[in-house]
C-alpha cells in the first residue's frame, strides 16, 4: 500500500501514444511521490513527458492514440488507474484540479468567465445560487472584480485569464493542484504576480501542488521537492535543497551547467551536447547515455532503476548503483 | 446594432437594382415574343401592335426597364401577361408552399446533419465516420432532380407508399405525406453539406485547450460536447445553414418542377416558358429580398453565438 503521508504516489507509470510513425513512449516507468501540503517541481525539457504525466494523473490521456500500459497512481491511497470514468469525474475538479499552460486558449471563448467558474461548482453538487456566489467569491479572491463575471475571455488580458483559470481550478477547494507550466506564456512581471498569488492561495487552502516547469528559478522559489524528468523517466528526485546543493545525475548537472553565470564573464552558453532522443526509438539502457560524458558500455545494457543516495534523494544512474548490487551483477 | 441593421438593409437596394436589370435584359432579348404568347399565332398584325403599345413593349428597352422599376417602387409589380392576375398576389400565394418544403428541408438537414457531423468528428476515422462521410459525398454530388426522380421510382412507382407529385392540402396528414419526397429530395444536398461542415468544424474545436480545461472540471462527456465543443463549432455551421436556406428557397426550382409542387420555383419556370415578364420579375425580386434578409439574419445570429462579434457590433 501507499505511504499515508503521501497524497500522491506514482509507481512505474508507462504511457504510450500509438501513432503512424510508431509507438511513442511518452512515459516509461516514471515514479514519484508528494507529501500532503507540499509542492513538487517537475522539471524537464519539452517532450520529456511532463504534461503526459499530469494528464495521466487526471485520467485525461486522449485515447486513442494514448494508452496507459502499466504502473500505479495512488491518490490518497487509492489507485486512480483502477477507478471508473464515473468515479474519475468526481475526482476531477473537486479533488484534483489542473491549470493549463496557455491561458490565451484555455478558456472557452463563447462562455462568460462567470459561467465557466460556475460550471465546475455545479458539476460537484452546488446549487445554481451557490455556484454563482462561489464564482463571484473566487473572482474576488484572484483579484478580479465580481462585476466582470458577465464578461467573456477576450475582454481580459493574459495574466487575468490565467488568474481566472486558477479560480476555476481552486473553486471546489481541491486537495491537489497540478499546474502545467502556469506562467510560461506570461510576461516576467505577470509571472511573478501569478506565482505569488498561487503560493498565497496554496497556503490558504492547504493544497498540495505539482508544478510543471522548465524554469529552475521558479522551482527554487516555489517548490519543496524536485523531480527531474528525461525521456519519460524521473531521473533524479529529492528535496529542493538536495537537488540544488548536490545534483547527482549527469543530466541534472547538465541542466544546472547550462544556466549562464551572472558573476563570471562567459561568452558562450554551455548546453548539454546532443539532442533529446526520438521517443519512438529510445536508446537501450539508460536513455541519456548517448549524450552522457560519464557513459560506459554498461550503460547501454543497464536495466534502469532508481538508487537512493541519502535522505529522500534518489538517482537513476548506473554510477550510483550500490556496491552490493554491483557484485550481484 | 440598429445602425448596422439599417446599413445592411440599405445595401439590399443596389443588389436589387443589379439583379432586376440583368433579369429584365435577359428576358427581353431572349427568343420569343410575349405578345404572340398572349394572343396566339392567329392574331392580326394590328391587334399585336395595339397590345404591344398597350404593354409599352414598343419603347426602348431601357425605358421599359425604367418604367417597370418606377411602378415597382410604387408597389405596383404589374399584372401577369398570361392570366391578368396581380403579380404580387400570385407570388405571395405561392411563396408559403415553397417555404413549407424549404423549412422542412432545412429542419431535416439540421436534425440529421448536425448529429451525424458530431458523431463523425468524435469517432474520427472509425467505420461510422467513413460511412457517413462517403454518404455525405454522394449527397453533395447528387443533383436534386436526379434524387427526386429516384425517390419517385422507389417510393411511388415500386413501393406505392407516397404520392409522386402535387401538393395535397385536404388534410394535414395528406399534406405531410405529399411533402415527404420533395423535402427529402430538396434536403439531400444541404443535409450532406451541414454534416460535413459540422464534422470539420467540430474537429477544429475538439483539440482546443479549453476542451481539456472543460474535461478537467469533472463534467460529463455529453456536457463537454454540447456546451464546449458544439457551441464553438456552431459559428461556421450557422453560415452554412444560412446560405443553404437561401439556396433552398431559390433552388427549389428543380425540386418543385420534378414534383409539380405549386411553389414559387415552379411559378418562375412556368412564367419563363410563357414569357410572362412581370411574373418572373416579381418572383425574382421577392426571392432576392428573402435571400438578403436571411443572410442579414444569419449575420445577426452570429452575435448571439460569438461574443467577440457581439462586442464588434456595439456602437456601430
Amino acid at each position: 500500500m501507499a505511504d499515508n503521508d503521501n497524497i500522491l504516489e506514482i509507481r512505474d507509470l508507462k504511457i504510450v501514444y500509438k501513432t503512424q510513425e510508431g509507438v511513442v513512449e511518452a512515459l516509461n516507468g516514471a515514479s514519484l511521490s508528494l507529501k500532503r501540503g507540499q509542492t513538487l517541481g517537475l522539471v524537464g525539457e519539452t517532450g520529456a513527458g511532463k504534461t503526459t504525466l499530469a494528464r495521466g494523473i487526471m485520467g485525461l490521456i486522449p485515447k486513442p492514440p494514448g494508452q496507459v500500459v502499466g504502473g500505479e497512481i495512488f491518490f490518497n491511497g487509492t489507485d486512480l488507474l483502477k477507478a471508473s470514468e464515473h468515479d474519475m469525474r468526481k475526482v476531477r475538479g473537486a479533488q484534483i484540479s489542473m491549470i493549463f499552460q496557455d491561458p490565451m486558449t484555455s478558456l472557452n471563448p463563447v462562455m462568460t468567465v462567470g459561467e465557466q467558474i460556475e460550471e465546475v461548482l455545479r458539476a460537484h453538487g452546488r446549487s445554481v445560487k451557490e455556484a454563482v456566489e462561489g464564482a463571484h467569491e473566487m473572482l474576488e479572491m484572484v483579484g478580479i472584480p465580481k462585476e466582470r463575471a458577465e464578461e467573456y475571455p477576450h475582454q481580459f488580458s493574459g495574466g487575468m485569464k490565467q488568474r481566472i483559470i486558477i479560480a476555476i481550478a481552486l473553486a471546489c477547494n481541491p486537495e491537489f493542484l497540478i499546474a502545467d507550466e502556469p506562467t510560461t506564456a506570461l510576461d516576467v512581471t505577470i509571472q511573478y504576480q501569478v506565482l505569488v498569488m498561487m503560493q498565497k492561495l496554496k497556503e490558504q487552502f492547504n493544497t498540495s501542488m505539482l508544478m510543471i516547469t522548465h524554469d529552475l528559478g521558479i522551482v527554487a522559489q516555489n517548490c519543496d521537492y524536485v523531480a527531474i524528468m528525461y525521456a519519460g523517466q524521473v531521473v533524479e528526485y529529492g528535496a529542493l535543497r538536495e537537488i540544488f546543493k548536490d545534483p547527482r545525475h549527469p543530466y541534472t548537472l547538465g541542466l544546472f551547467g547550462s544556466i549562464p553565470s551572472l558573476s563570471e564573464d562567459t561568452d558562450r552558453l554551455t548546453p548539454i551536447e546532443g539532442m533529446p532522443p526520438d521517443p519512438t526509438r529510445l536508446p537501450t539502457g539508460c536513455p541519456f547515455h548517448p549524450r552522457c560524458q560519464y557513459a560506459t558500455e554498461a550503460c547501454a545494457q543497464w536495466k534502469s532503476e532508481a538508487y537512493p543516495v541519502g535522505g529522500e534523494h534518489t538517482v537513476r544512474c548506473l554510477r550510483f548503483q550500490p556496491a552490493e548490487k554491483r557484485e550481484e551483477a | 446594432m440598429w445602425r448596422y441593421i439599417l446599413k445592411r438593409l440599405l445595401m439590399i437596394i443596389p443588389v436589387l437594382v443589379g439583379v432586376t436589370f440583368v433579369v429584365y435584359m435577359i428576358l427581353s432579348v431572349a427568343h420569343g415574343d410575349p405578345v404572340q404568347t398572349i394572343l396566339g399565332d392567329k392574331a392580326t398584325e394590328e391587334a399585336q401592335e395595339q397590345l404591344r403599345a398597350e404593354l409599352g413593349l414598343d419603347r426602348p428597352l431601357i425605358v421599359q426597364y425604367g418604367n417597370y422599376i418606377w411602378d415597382a417602387l410604387h408597389g405596383d409589380f404589374g399584372t401577369s401577361y398570361k392570366n391578368q392576375v396581380d403579380v404580387m398576389d400570385q407570388v405571395l400565394d405561392r411563396f408559403p408552399n415553397t417555404l413549407l418544403i424549404a423549412a422542412g428541408a432545412i429542419l431535416l438537414s439540421l436534425v440529421l446533419g448536425i448529429p451525424v457531423g458530431i458523431i463523425s468528428a468524435k469517432k474520427q476515422y472509425s467505420f461510422i465516420d467513413n460511412a457517413s462521410m462517403v454518404g455525405a459525398l454522394f449527397g453533395v454530388s447528387m443533383p436534386a432532380f436526379w434524387m427526386g426522380l429516384l425517390l419517385v421510382i422507389v417510393f411511388s412507382l415500386k413501393l406505392r407508399l407516397l404520392p409522386s407529385s402535387g401538393m395535397n392540402s385536404e388534410s394535414l396528414g395528406l399534406l405531410l405525406k405529399s411533402m415527404i419526397l420533395p423535402v427529402i429530395a430538396l434536403s439531400t444536398y444541404s443535409l450532406a453539406m451541414i454534416a460535413r461542415m459540422t464534422r470539420s468544424s467540430m474537429l477544429e474545436v475538439i483539440r482546443q485547450d479549453y476542451i481539456s480545461t472543460a474535461r478537467s472540471k469533472g463534467i460529463t462527456e455529453g456536457q463537454v460536447t454540447v456546451r464546449h465543443m458544439l457551441r464553438n463549432a456552431l459559428i461556421p455551421i450557422i453560415t452554412a445553414v444560412g446560405l443553404q436556406f437561401g439556396t433552398l428557397v431559390g433552388g427549389s426550382i428543380m425540386t418543385e418542377t420534378v414534383f409539380s409542387w405549386p411553389g414559387i420555383g415552379r411559378l418562375i419556370v412556368e412564367s419563363i416558358k410563357s414569357r410572362d415578364i412581370p411574373m418572373v420579375m416579381g418572383s425574382v425580386i421577392f426571392l432576392c429580398v428573402i435571400f438578403s434578409m436571411v443572410n442579414l439574419l444569419v449575420d445577426l445570429l452570429y452575435a448571439f453565438v460569438d461574443p467577440q462579434i457581439k462586442s464588434q457590433y456595439k456602437g456601430k
